[in-house]
């Protein structure tokens, strides 16, 4: 169950009282904010961005009831918004000027249907977005939720001759001021540095296959 | 849900030759041979022909070694066997600074010393967060025709395997506080390990001592902590199978490099019957179990024409589930006729068919109940065909001369069997298979498989069949589709059973009621498989950048999908007819079923072992996620291996809480040293600091290690462990006294030059600690010399600050008894025992399922004969307590022991015990009557759809004329005799939850009329908002007159401030904080009652909420915008 606080169990219970609002947060990937809702309203935020205000006033673009559907499954729950397209000046919309100076496509959102009797959500989602704005005059927006793991290929890391790690990561663990080029020879912090080398001889023990045993002659001088 | 066919883990023996990407559980690999070299012309033959190599297993933190076997030979047992030859490498960070310069031996990352014997110019690295291990060895080949160390004939390459514990994950407590990081076989534990290492915070650090950096807090934030720790907690259950205890859900597999997190998470899913739900930003695992309906949907509720009967299509289903896996138990291949062992020698196990074993094999021995249980090496076998008979090496004790029948014996090296049985729904099977008028139908099977990597058939066969039935219904005559629809219904509609819930908080997984105004066919339970949200409809109004919605006056609505729900498949027991093979029980690697957990403040765990071990062998840890750092320990003396040597001292008995490999060494004055088995008893926690604080003080000259805990329910409780000397004084911790505690005492060390020693036998030894507090370990002749050491001191002591502890003296020993916050009793005991008597629990025990003992020498008999070691110290599995020495000529003599045994079970007197989400409570308790009279009893069935249940009389299903005799309606009438009888009612749907009463017959008065008389409390369950009000109404049946009856709240009558109060008519008034409560109401006078269960706390009050048959919901009227 969705856990609703008292005040929104006895402001839902009321036969009257004022309609939930669509809230919409969206953060780009450039740190960017936007707030949308399906009327004026200031309301708290949740995603409020590098100092941003923890209060912001939802701009009316949405046009209509957004549907969400929850699945019990690994198939992604998803829900479908459509904003305005038909402010703006002559030359491009409002969502245009912001479409056309970042990039939408997987931004950051949350959506909640804002009880403002309770000054809580009655549902909140949280994902990503995905953008089609083909309509000249809508902006169909579809979220997904953020746990998408089809999306992700598990494991990062192939054990070669250069280095999984990001540089100056924790795992690295470097702290000079330029990059290193992901290699044994230009490792900054050599005990940390996650390749398999082997520069003796031919290299041959790092063949996958079965390899033949490399014989030692502990007295040749190399 | 999971799908097999997307899963693309592979299990652990593929991943041989590679590192695992990530391995959890118990993993049967190899890894990628990284270096690997043979020396020659080294100018030493010892080194001529060795090998050196390194493997690489997986990237992270690896717990450790369970056994390693080079050319299909077992060599080594744990990552500390043999430093000289064997290095495991955890895969934490390398200490930046520490250089290339090889020097170290594990388990850290520094880069290690066997790299010198490589090619300088081959690079050393330290394999930074990368498992590994590194072997050096000269590896002799099979049967060497001679054993010169130049002769490259007889030395050969190494082929290394090895059982390996993985990944350490980290584990939180139900508000996301990190209270471990360990190794576990979770899967939830896993998934949230997986969901962190590979998405949410990649980036960490992991230090040797310090484990995984912390997580931040807006990751944590994305984890419902709730949910996860009860999920996580239900898998920890120890259910009871018929291969031994084990967690109900565990999980055993490695990854290779190329996969996807999908099928990853897919794969812990499966195994634990787990599905992930995500709101807010938040994400849930859940693990599918009985639960209670969250909201009843009447016919007022669904929108007209939107009740949509979908039943699952049925007609292309697969029916023929066949559950792949690799068997984590060790396969039976013979039958044990008995086992005997003269005094002193190596035990001879003869096989009721002729064995496939030979010299040298390593064997598990199980199902015999006796010490014989566990693993050994095959001494000889003899020549011949169809040999019944086996020689086992002795592990340095003796061992019971004669075992009957019973038990079966495995190859260890056989585990990780491939298994594929197949369960199939033939009644589904069965309806597809029409062919033709008048044509007999055929059984028309359709195959899926699943994976279940590495697990015990146990657990593929619980979650498999779970699979089937709640894909196909079940497997029944007649055979009936599980019911499946769609429906609509208002946003706010209300939960007819007045909890003010809505439908609007309906998440998918939630179990709901259809009740059969709504529909008769239909009516029943389900689970909400997807939900799909439309709220309110609304048009917009205006243009620009000033439109607006208009909304309607309707509050939105919810189409769900719903499926047939049933407690009934959940299982929790084996289907064992199906498997077609047998295994070793208790065969499971790790230690999973011989522990007792205790619950602690703040969710915390203890977990207290005890068991035996051969000298120089090491015990596992519960795998459910203790650190191993969090360890006491404590070692005592169980057997002696004869050497024909006079002991004059032990002169070290003792357990390394880091290696936990036990060491016993007894020794006469010439230098000469021999072991034997050893006692082990040791305690390992989960939890913060309230919980469980390890914390070190100085007693005498030695430290001493107190692990200060706080037990659920708040009482204050410490164990001790340090090693002091004869004669020291033992202080206890602030807040403790001598008063409250139990104390024992075990030999730790001696010196054969100790004062009075030097040149003496002992004819035996004994330890122990007295009243006050001193500490007394000596030896003795037969002349009055007597000689001391230093003894090895276990504490356990309580505040009593809650005034709840009570303690009582039975059978000869001192108990504590705790009852805690989870209805469970903590019982302490200690007691000094002669050779032969018995160790009586107190009642509180119950059966002493979660009985730990482990006894110590405290007094021996002085007698002609000077010891060879001790003949035996334990407490057998009929709590007999055996303590005598030995001389080795046939002679024994006897002494006492002091056990020290701890238990933990539900609290005596509650009458039920739940299992699997479902819980059973009988009704009325208390009841004396005459003989040969009856009385009704009830069973309420919590958590499950199915209230079925079967009545047993003192474990007789239906009773006896014995012990009196009980129907399918649980009606009772008592025997002929009097006596006092335990009248259980055992759930259908879980046959591990039960609930019980205790009935007196002979004392109750001749003619009662009550037999006939019940009582119901309706609503059986209701949850209710903080102060609200609840009205419970009782309908007695079966009773002439009127009925007085007597309400209560938790036991209270009449209930208080603090539960609620109730009046006599049933009205219930919340209290002002959320929990739980029973309400019971009871027949004055008739020993009659019932219960119910009331949630305070849950959002919403009853009544109110959408009630209409239309669409009228929350914004009704319009907007005001």
């Amino acid at each position: 169950m969705i856990p609703w606080t008292q005040a929104i169990q006895k402001s839902s219970l009321a036969h009257t009282g004022i309609a939930n609002a669509y809230l919409l947060d969206v953060e780009d990937p450039n740190g960017n904010c936007y707030y949308w809702g399906s009327r004026p309203l200031v309301a708290p935020s949740v995603i409020v961005g590098d100092g941003g205000s923890a209060s912001n006033l939802y701009l009316p673009w949405i046009l209509s009831a957004p549907q969400f559907t929850f699945n019990r499954s690994m198939k992604t729950d998803s829900g479908s918004v459509q904003l305005q397209n038909l402010s703006g000046d002559t030359l491009q919309s409002d969502f245009q000027k912001i479409a056309r100076r970042t990039v939408l496509e997987g931004a950051l959102c949350v959506y909640r249907e804002w009880n403002a009797g309770g000054q809580a959500a009655e549902l909140e989602f949280h994902g990503t977005l995905s953008v089609d704005d083909s309509n000249p005059e809508k902006v169909s927006l579809t979220l997904k939720q953020l746990n998408d793991p089809s999306q992700d290929a598990a494991p990062p890391y192939q054990l070669c001759e250069i280095c999984q790690w990001r540089w100056s990561s924790v795992q690295c663990g470097s702290t000079q001021p330029t990059p290193c080029m992901q290699t044994f020879p230009t490792c900054q912090v050599v005990e940390r540095v996650f390749v398999i080398v082997n520069n003796y001889e031919k290299n041959y023990g790092e063949a996958w296959a079965n390899t033949a045993t490399g014989v030692v002659n502990r007295i040749r001088q190399f | 849900m999971p799908n097999s066919s997307s899963t693309v883990a592979v299990d652990s023996s593929q991943t041989t030759n590679t590192p695992a990407a990530l391995g959890y559980g118990f993993i049967w690999a190899t890894g990628k041979r990284a270096e690997y070299y043979m020396l020659q012309n080294t100018g030493s033959d010892a080194l001529e022909f060795s090998r050196v190599g390194f493997w690489l297993l997986g990237e992270g933190e690896w717990d450790g070694c369970e056994e390693l076997w080079i050319n299909d030979t077992y060599t080594w047992d744990s990552e500390y066997d043999d430093p000289a030859q064997f290095h495991f490498h955890r895969g934490t960070d390398s200490v930046i600074g520490s250089g290339l310069t090889p020097y170290s031996i594990g388990p850290d990352q520094g880069c290690d010393q066997f790299w010198q014997w490589f090619p300088t110019a081959l690079q050393p690295l330290c394999y930074s967060r990368l498992a590994y291990y590194g072997i050096f060895r000269k590896q002799p080949i099979e049967n060497q025709t001679n054993d010169h160390e130049n002769d490259p004939t007889q030395w050969t390459d190494i082929a290394p395997i090895g059982l390996w514990r993985g990944l350490r994950v980290r584990i939180f407590d139900d508000e996301g506080n990190q209270s471990g990081y360990a190794f576990s076989t979770n899967p939830v534990w896993h998934w949230v390990d997986v969901k962190l290492r590979r998405k949410l915070f990649p980036e960490y650090g992991v230090s040797l001592n310090g484990g995984a950096d912390p997580v931040p807090e807006d990751v944590l934030n994305r984890f419902n902590w709730g949910d996860i720790y009860a999920s996580a907690t239900y898998c920890n259950q120890i259910i009871q199978t018929n291969l031994g205890s084990r967690p109900r859900f565990t999980g055993n597999y490695a990854f290779s490099q190329s996969t996807t997190l999908a099928a990853i998470e897919e794969q812990m899913l499966k195994v634990c019957r787990g599905f992930i739900r995500e709101y807010a930003g938040q994400l849930s695992l859940i693990v599918d179990r009985p639960r209670d309906s969250v909201l009843t949907f009447t016919r007022e509720h669904i929108l007209p024409g939107s009740f949509a009967p979908s039943d699952k299509t049925l007609s292309s289903a697969p029916n023929s589930f066949i559950a792949k896996f690799r068997d984590l138990l060790v396969p039976a291949a013979a039958n044990i006729a008995t086992i005997t062992c003269a005094d002193h020698s190596e035990p001879i196990v003869t096989t009721e068919d002729p064995h496939p074993f030979n010299t040298g094999d390593r064997i598990a021995i199980g199902g015999t109940d006796t010490i014989y249980d566990g693993v050994w090496f095959v001494a000889g076998v003899p020549a011949g065909t169809n040999i019944t008979t086996l020689t086992l090496l002795s592990k340095g004790s003796n061992y019971p001369a004669s075992v009957g029948a019973g038990g079966v014996i495995g190859l260890t090296y056989s585990r990780f069997k491939e298994r594929a049985p197949t369960f199939r729904h033939q009644a589904n099977q069965y309806a597809k298979g029409a062919v033709g008028v008048g044509i007999p139908r055929q059984l028309n099977a359709v195959p899926v498989t699943y994976d279940f990597a590495v697990t015990t058939f146990d657990q593929a066969s619980r979650v498999i069949r779970y699979e089937k039935d709640r894909a196909l219904g079940y497997d029944a005559a007649p055979y009936v589709t599980p019911p499946a629809f769609t429906l609509k219904c208002p946003a706010y509609a209300r939960d007819a059973a007045g909890t003010g819930a809505a439908a609007a908080q309906l998440q998918p997984g939630d179990v709901v009621t259809l009740d059969p105004t709504a529909s008769f066919a239909y009516q029943g339970i389900y689970e909400v498989i997807t939900r799909a949200h439309q709220p309110y409809t609304a048009q917009p109004a205006g243009s620009g950048n000033t439109v607006t919605l208009k909304a309607s006056p309707d509050g939105g609505q919810e189409t769900l999908t719903l499926q047939w729900f049933d407690g009934g498949y959940f299982y929790d027991s084996t289907d064992a007819g199906t498997a077609g093979w047998s295994n070793v029980p208790g065969s499971d690697p790790g230690n999973d079923g011989d522990y007792t957990a205790i619950a602690l403040a703040d969710n915390g765990t203890l977990a207290f072992l005890s068991l035996s071990l051969p000298t120089g062998k090491s015990f596992d840890l519960p795998s459910s996620g203790f650190d191993p750092a969090n360890m006491l320990a404590w070692a005592g003396p169980q057997g002696t291996a004869d050497v024909g040597n006079d002991m004059h001292v032990i002169s070290n008995c003792s357990v390394d809480p880091t290696t936990r490999i036990a060491s016993l060494s007894y020794e006469d004055g010439e230098n000469n040293l021999w072991g034997g088995d050893v006692n082990v008893a040791a305690v390992t926690w989960i939890g913060d600091n309230t919980a469980a604080d390890l914390t070190t003080a100085v007693i005498g000259t030695s430290e001493f290690n107190w692990l200060l805990l706080t037990l659920a329910g708040g009482e204050k409780v410490c164990f001790g462990q340090g090693v002091l000397a004869d004669g020291t004084n033992l202080i206890l911790p602030t807040g403790f006294d001598l008063a409250k505690s139990l104390i024992v005492a075990y030999p730790h060390d001696a010196s054969p030059n100790e004062a009075g020693a030097s040149g003496n036998q002992a004819h035996g030894v004994g330890a122990y600690v007295d009243s006050d507090g001193v500490v007394h370990l000596n030896y003795q002749d037969g002349e009055g010399h007597v000689w001391h050491g230093n003894a090895n001191v276990l504490v356990f002591a309580w505040q009593n600050n809650t005034g709840t502890v009570t303690t009582q003296t039975f059978g000869g020993a001192s108990w504590m008894l705790y009852n805690d916050a989870t209805d469970m009793t903590l019982g302490v005991g200690m007691g000094t025992f002669a050779d032969g008597s018995a160790l009586t629990l107190p009642t509180a025990a119950g059966a002493g399922n979660s009985l730990q003992a482990i006894a110590g020498p405290r007094t021996f008999d002085i007698v002609d004969h000077p010891a060879h070691g001790i003949g035996a110290c334990y407490v057998d599995a009929n709590l007999t307590v055996h303590i005598f020495f030995e001389d080795g000529e046939g002679n024994q003599w006897s002494g006492t022991a002091d056990v020290f045994a701890l238990f933990y079970e539900p609290t005596t007197g509650a009458s039920g015990g739940s299992a699997g989400g479902i819980s059973v409570t009988v009704s009325p308790a208390g009841i004396s009557m005459p003989v040969s009279g009856t009385q009704q009893f009830s069973a309420q069935v919590l958590g499950s759809s199915n209230m079925a249940v079967n009545w047993s009389v003192d474990g007789v299903a239906g009773g006896n004329a014995d012990v009196g005799t009980i129907d399918a309606t649980g009606l009772y009438t008592a025997p002929a005799t009097n006596g006092t009888h335990q009248i259980t009612a055992i759930s259908q749907a879980n046959a591990a939850a039960i609930g019980w009463q205790f009935v007196q017959v002979g004392t109750g008065s001749a003619g009662s009329t009550i037999g006939a008389a019940q009582l119901a409390i309706t609503p059986s369950a209701a949850a209710i908002a903080l102060s609200a009000t609840q009205q419970f109404t009782a309908t007695v049946t079966g009773y002439s007159g009127s009925p007085t009856i007597q309400w209560a709240v938790d036991g209270v009558t009449g209930g208080n401030a603090t539960v609620g109060t109730i009046d006599g008519t049933g009205l219930y008034t919340a209290p002002g904080t959320s929990g739980g409560h029973n309400i019971t109401a009871l027949i004055v006078g008739a020993g009659v009652g019932s219960g119910a269960t009331v949630s305070v706390g849950n959002p919403g009050a009853p009544g109110g909420g959408y009630t209409g048959g239309s669409p009228i919901g929350h914004g009704a009227g319009g907007p005001t915008y």
